[in-house]
């Protein structure tokens, strides 16, 4: 027996403990415009856009929370979280953080204090990301009215003793668990496609984060991304999430054209209205988007492989 | 011979199996159920049209406030398409619906107010501000109601 055979059940062993079921796009969004000090410098204006296709709000501003104090729990199989208060706020927020400490944060899943977080915060998307968005991001977050308020801890359980809560702290295991199932990446274009391609390739791989519901999960909780974007029964709070491939069970049938509408009001080609969680990624994500990046999105949506 | 027979006998014994484990296909809801189905298909039938004239045909935007009118009428009735205890395995409404019928009737008014708000916004022919008026009817007024009283994707 080799060393490596031994290690390597070891820290799956360890990772299933602490696997996260990351809960992509969460609780209630408000309008996180009213906070906003309204400047017309350019990179508040793409920041706020940034901000906006990547959902922050979903998760990180509860029902009746202050915009970005804090959102509302996230249930699931692997425990209960709390989206952190991702205001500029010094002691409970973000406030202080350097650009370098953002990025870090965003692409590694590393807080300032060195600490992994758990995937339920998608940066194993966010990792795609270019330097640009995200300072730009950094840029708008810094706008946004601090706010203090503490985070409460998440409450991590075992999957396999669900009514049990973990009786210490088990952040430690995650290191494992990024070993198994996480490498830094980029966005690299793929020069064969088209430019509309890539730029939709760029925001649904990256800021948009559509894999974090659409692609289904392995038993430790990471994208089983053989099965890319073809749903999950399992979704944030138990929701059941479509296949969004051209698959049998996914959107064949739906047209580009419908796809960018889709993405512009929430109607579906069947003349209703797309609800829950998706209807807050469309009503505040991409509904503001221009049209062309809609378009994008739909054009590398539809051309998404088939398993 | 017996080889045919026995491959004869096989084939109508797959058959026979075929047919006795097939379950039967559910018979699409009559009565109000199928009639308040029925209606919900023109609903969404008239948004169609409603699209394509505000995202691709617009200069038909006067034949905007028709399908808008035809869906208010529908909006009209939809308090009566739901009485108390007409579920069916094959419905999708849920049982909140008659826990709390007076804010489900609500709903509809709330179309009803939207679809009169989108109607009277095309006849002034702005395409674009057709179009936003149409979004918020989609949304708060097929999408408000159906997130609370409608069953989650099956």
């Amino acid at each position: 027996m080799t060393l490596t055979s031994i290690i390597h059940p070891v820290k799956a062993a360890l990772s299933v403990l602490v696997a996260i079921f990351a809960a992509g796009t969460g609780a209630l969004a408000q309008d996180t415009q009213d906070a906003v000090r309204e400047t017309p410098s350019d990179p508040l204006a793409a920041g706020r856009l940034v901000a906006a296709i990547g959902g922050c709000a979903n998760c990180h501003t509860a029902k009746e929370g202050a915009p970005l104090a804090g959102g509302d729990p996230i249930h699931s199989p692997f425990g209960t979280f709390y989206p952190p208060n991702i205001t500029p706020d010094p002691a409970t927020g973000i406030g202080g953080w350097s650009d370098e400490e953002f990025i870090t944060a965003m692409r590694e899943g590393i807080s300032p204090g060195g600490d992994p977080y758990y995937p339920a915060f998608p940066y194993t998307s966010y990792t795609h990301m270019n330097d640009e968005d995200l300072l730009e991001l950094k840029v708008w977050l810094d706008s946004v009215e601090p706010v203090e308020q503490a985070s409460p801890a998440h409450v991590l359980r075992m999957p396999v003793w669900p009514h049990l809560e973990a009786p210490f702290d088990v952040r430690f295991a995650l290191w494992g668990w990024r070993w198994l199932f996480f490498e830094p990446a980029r966005f690299e274009p793929d020069p064969a496609k088209s430019k509309e391609w890539n730029r939709g390739a760029y925001l649904v791989e990256g800021p948009g984060h559509c894999a974090q519901c659409h692609t289904p999960r392995n038993i430790f909780g990471a994208l089983d991304h053989d099965r890319a974007y073809s749903g999950s029964a399992t979704g944030p709070d138990g929701e059941k999430i479509p296949d969004i491939t051209q698959g049998p069970d996914g959107i064949g049938d739906w047209s580009q054209q419908d796809l960018t509408f889709f993405f512009k009001i929430g109607m579906m080609p069947d003349g209703d209205f797309v609800g829950s969680e998706m209807a807050k990624v469309v009503n505040e994500g991409t509904a503001k988007l221009s049209d062309a990046d809609r378009a994008a999105i739909a054009a590398y949506l539809m051309d998404l492989p088939v398993d | 011979m017996r080889a045919y027979r026995l491959f004869a006998a096989a084939i109508v014994g797959v058959g026979v199996a075929t047919m006795s484990t097939g379950v039967p296909a559910q018979d699409a809801p009559t009565g109000i159920v199928g009639l308040r189905q029925a209606t919900m298909k023109t609903l969404g039938a008239h948004m169609g049209a409603l699209k394509a004239i505000l995202t691709d045909q617009t200069e038909m935007v006067d034949q905007v406030p028709m399908h808008a009118r035809a869906i208010g009428d529908v909006a009209g009735h939809i308090p009566v398409l739901f009485p108390e205890g007409s579920t069916d395995p094959e419905s999708d409404a849920l049982p909140a619906i008659w826990e709390d019928k007076a804010d489900f009737d609500s709903h509809a008014e709330k179309l009803s107010e939207l679809v009169a708000a989108l109607a009277e916004t095309a006849e002034g022919g702005d395409v674009q501000a057709s179009l936003a008026a149409f979004g918020q009817m989609g949304k708060e007024g097929c999408g408000g109601c159906h997130e609370t009283y409608r069953k989650k994707d099956s």
